[in-house]
């Protein structure tokens, strides 16, 4: 509680996510948890992730909607629909996404990989390439560090 | 706050995030560093937001069959990596990539780097051959890793290596030995990685070795580098005589016997400690590798020391009475 409270800045929406974390808990069935605590914070991170992108695709949808109605004011040409921008901006991130990978150090790139594509733990990833879970995380920090600074604006 | 400092919490928010996904968060600390000032928070979501996205492209675009090639060392080829997951790697992206071919570009599967081969050897040298040409053999009690794809890259995991480049396509090759990383220049070369650090040691051409906090020391043909922790030696050697023991031979001038020691590692299976008090002793001479027994006990005739197996050790020290 007191954790979401400083990743929100907002008591209310805290307490909003603990009570999704305990409902996604019952939906999510009764396997053993090897770390309950640590697990219930990555579910509420993945809740403040989807809000997060809520919001975000709100605004788009907004910007979308006046992007389109100016192109409108303009005198011809083509209806610009908004799934069209969308699949413009798609292309786009698709693009940057590319060569943001394509210039990650090779290590960081495959540790990632191994992480987070492929679902491996820290601990597999480790063992796979005879390297200590320290490289694993330095390396994983890596290549976000790498994405930050790839998409800096 | 100035680019330097935003920088440095994009660090410690990447930092954190990678904690977080590999489970090794202290959420109380988190939590402090979080509140410690609002950038930290707009710096973390903004990691948090670009590696949720990242992942979900990753994963639209990720090779079809996993890249983890079997890394058998018993079964050795010579030619690169294992010919079956070459094939299962190109079929599987060729029906992945009819599948996502509306969506995306099919040569992203590329980027994502494969897992790196390893090769051993153990009881006798040998040599392997990389995509480019570039032939590399590997001293007795040798690991090393290939990773290729992006340019080659070797990582020696112990023991020893002779290098000898070819550039096909100019794509560089790096060697990496622990924090040290040799990058070449058209050449020929050795490097052993030790417990403590690094030898480079050239035949022909130029090399360059780096390692963090320490711009490149660039060595010539004739050149050796020992580096062990801070302590870093260039020297002139004969470039006949590196790698000697591609011949079965090592050969000494004026080397320190922990150097010699550190070699000498490689044919056995104990490790081999020495006695503080002897191991400045320095060798010059030439030791013939025909057995772990019998290289001791060339050590023994060279020098005042001597050498006891204790338990699953090696020891040497100074010879009592000297």
């Amino acid at each position: 509680m007191r954790f979401f409270t400083s990743r929100t800045r907002d008591p209310h929406e805290a307490e909003d996510i603990v009570q999704e974390i305990y409902l996604r808990l019952d939906s999510a069935g009764t396997g053993p948890i090897a770390d309950p605590l640590g697990y219930m914070h990555r579910i509420g991170l993945n809740i403040v992730i989807d809000r997060m992108r809520e919001r975000q695709r709100r605004a788009r949808r907004e910007q979308d909607w006046s992007e389109a109605a100016t192109t409108r004011l303009g005198e011809d040409l083509v209806d610009e629909s908004p799934s069209q921008i969308a699949q413009l901006l798609a292309r786009e991130q698709h693009q940057r996404f590319a060569s943001a990978l394509e210039s990650m150090p090779p290590a960081a790139a495959r540790v990632f990989r191994m992480h987070r594509i492929e679902g491996l733990s820290h601990k597999d990833v480790a063992e796979r390439l005879g390297i200590s879970r320290k490289g694993v995380e330095k390396n994983m920090s890596t290549a976000l560090r790498h994405l930050a600074k790839e998409f800096a604006e | 706050m100035n680019d330097e400092d935003h920088a440095e919490v994009l660090a410690q928010a990447a930092q954190w995030h990678a904690r977080v996904l590999g489970g090794d968060a202290d959420w109380d600390a988190f939590a402090q560093w979080l509140d410690a000032a609002p950038e930290h928070h707009t710096a973390y979501e903004k990691i948090a937001l670009l590696e949720d996205d990242f992942t979900r492209w990753g994963r639209d675009n990720a090779p079809a069959a996993p890249l983890s090639p079997a890394n058998d060392d018993s079964s050795p080829d010579a030619a690169g990596r294992p010919a079956s997951t070459r094939r299962r790697w190109i079929a599987g992206g060729a029906i992945a990539a009819v599948l996502t071919a509306l969506v995306s570009f099919p040569a992203v599967r590329q980027l994502w780097p494969e897992d790196p081969v390893y090769y051993t050897a153990q009881d006798a040298p040998r040599r392997i051959a990389l995509a480019s040409g570039t032939q590399v053999q590997l001293d007795r009690g040798t690991r090393i890793a290939v990773e290729t794809g992006r340019g080659e890259h070797v990582d020696v995991i112990r023991g020893a290596i002779y290098v000898d480049v070819r550039h096909a396509g100019g794509q560089p090759l790096e060697i990496g030995a622990g924090d040290y990383r040799i990058r070449d220049i058209g050449t020929r070369f050795a490097v052993t990685r030790r417990e403590t650090g690094v030898s480079v040691a050239v035949a022909q051409g130029l090399v360059d070795v780096s390692w963090p906090g320490h711009d490149p020391v660039r060595l010539a043909a004739g050149r050796r580098l020992d580096a062990a922790g801070a302590q870093v030696t260039v020297r002139n050697i004969a470039a006949t005589s590196v790698a000697s023991w591609r011949e079965g031979r090592l050969i000494y001038d004026n080397a320190p016997l922990s150097l010699v020691a550190s070699d000498l590692s490689r044919y056995t299976a104990d490790p081999i400690y020495v006695d503080p008090s002897v191991a400045g002793l320095k060798l010059s001479g030439v030791l013939f590798i025909r057995g772990r027994a019998d290289l001791l006990q060339q050590i023994e005739a060279y020098l005042p020391v001597e050498v006891r197996g204790e338990g699953d050790a090696v020891h040497i020290a100074g010879k009592p009475g000297r």
